[in-house]
């Protein structure tokens, strides 16, 4: 059986199924396809630097390597902060009833929403389906699965329907005058947001 | 690194300003359990086009003699290849018999929500239709309240507008306080009426955005959030009997 988002709220508790929303789902898909001087379609691969190999897609397996080349499984590994100490594990939030918060719409705002869910009100106690219909905004902390860095749950309703929007903090913060000097090294997110979808 | 644009506001005057994309939370890292080794994700040789199962299907011409093959011997391993850094390879395709397509031809496939092919034409580059050198995004003086926003579109990119110099601060500080005012978001496209979308470089997403203001004191956040996805219901199942919630 399928895990729910399950949730408790003014004494309740209650469960949501979920699907995820997509693009491709909702507007279909535009993709690149390649074809050779007869109009069959070809396949990607690589040609590694020396152009000694062709290497076909799936041809190529990701492995833990340390400075001396030596392969570690997954299971040797441990995830550190930038001071070295080691992360704790956050468990998967699916299943397990969270504490659900009454959130403004400037909280949800702060959020660049990451993963969107349709819900299915599978156990939905008759007070929190009220509360989201008359358009309150709830949190709660979300893992899909273990993991270490976990994210914020925002669920809402519209005119379609019940939705969870998985966000993540943008931490954007107020300017003053002064602050146009500042540097800024981060990644251009959308460099490399190629997409060949429909609008 | 910043990019640079340039905005109009309601009353018709531009300048350029510069984006910013969100700060990426710290990451984590990666050791060995036991000796705290730095540990790094790479890339390997696992097949190659010679020991592909295409290839072996053709080398062996019946399922039985690969099975053989493979009962045999090791065919599918390439073991002067097998566990080499991939590197920076190149992208390249590769037809049918398993050569390098010098002469290839890109299409354009648009297929339905159901995976039906609806055409199929040449593709054909989208260009960016708003940049450093594009003209000025047009101040659409369409407005939506915040409420709305979040209840129609995953907000699934965000930018925060920036000033330049101490004029720019003015402009964008007035912006701010323009819409914190009207407490609405500013409906924003590329195009003379912001109706078409925004495309940041060539063949990249094209996003709708809502430009979001807020002031304290001599301070300004304003954020163009992004969104290429409406909130809508994907399941075939009847929608619940969702109130106003608008």
């Amino acid at each position: 059986m399928a895990r729910a988002i399950v949730v408790r709220w003014d004494g309740g508790e209650s469960a949501f199924g979920f699907t995820k929303v997509e693009r491709e789902k909702l507007y279909g898909k535009k993709a690149r396809v390649v074809v050779d001087e007869t109009g069959s379609e070809c396949q990607a691969a690589w040609l590694t630097p020396d152009g000694a190999v062709l290497v076909p897609m799936g041809g190529t397996a990701h492995v833990w390597m340390d400075e001396r080349w030596d392969a570690r499984d997954s299971a040797d590994r441990v995830a550190v902060d930038a001071s070295n100490q080691p992360l704790g594990v956050v468990p998967s939030t699916l299943g397990v009833a969270q504490d659900l918060v009454e959130v403004d719409v400037q909280r949800v705002l702060d959020h660049v929403t990451v993963n969107l869910y349709e819900l299915s009100l599978d156990t939905v106690s008759p007070v929190l389906e009220a509360a989201l219909r008359a358009g309150r905004i709830f949190e709660l902390p979300f893992n899909y699965r273990d993991g270490h860095e976990p994210e914020s749950m925002f669920l809402l309703s519209n005119d379609d329907g019940f939705f969870a929007l998985v966000g993540r903090a943008t931490q954007f913060e107020m300017v003053a005058r002064d602050a146009a000097l500042d540097d800024a090294d981060g990644p251009d997110e959308l460099e490399g947001d190629l997409d060949f979808s429909m609008m | 690194m910043p990019r640079l644009l340039s905005i109009t506001d309601e009353k018709k005057r531009d300048a350029q300003i510069e984006l910013r994309t969100a700060a990426k939370t710290e990451q984590l890292r990666w050791v060995d359990r036991q000796g705290g080794a730095p540990l790094k994700l790479e890339r390997l040789v696992k097949t190659t086009e010679k020991t592909s199962y295409d290839a072996l299907s053709r080398a062996f011409t019946t399922p039985d003699a690969l099975s053989q093959a493979l009962v045999d011997g090791d065919p599918e391993i390439d073991i002067e290849q097998v566990g080499r850094r991939l590197g920076q390879a190149s992208r390249v395709w590769v037809g049918a018999s398993g050569q390098i397509v010098y002469a290839a031809r890109v299409l354009s496939v648009v297929t339905d929500p159901n995976g039906v092919e609806k055409s199929r034409g040449d593709f054909v580059d989208v260009e960016a239709t708003i940049g450093e050198d594009l003209p000025p995004i047009a101040w659409s003086g369409r407005l939506m309240p915040a409420s709305q926003v979040i209840r129609r579109f995953a907000l699934v990119r965000k930018l925060q507008l920036r000033h330049v110099n101490g004029l720019t601060f003015d402009f964008l500080l007035d912006i701010a306080r323009s819409l914190q005012k009207e407490q609405k978001m500013l409906v924003v496209g590329a195009g003379p009426r912001g109706q078409q979308p925004l495309v940041f470089h060539t063949n990249g997403a094209p996003f709708r955005g809502f430009l979001e203001g807020r002031v304290d004191g001599d301070r300004y956040l304003l954020v163009l959030h992004l969104s290429n996805l409406e909130i809508k219901r994907v399941t075939a199942s009847a929608a619940p009997d969702a109130g106003g919630s608008s």
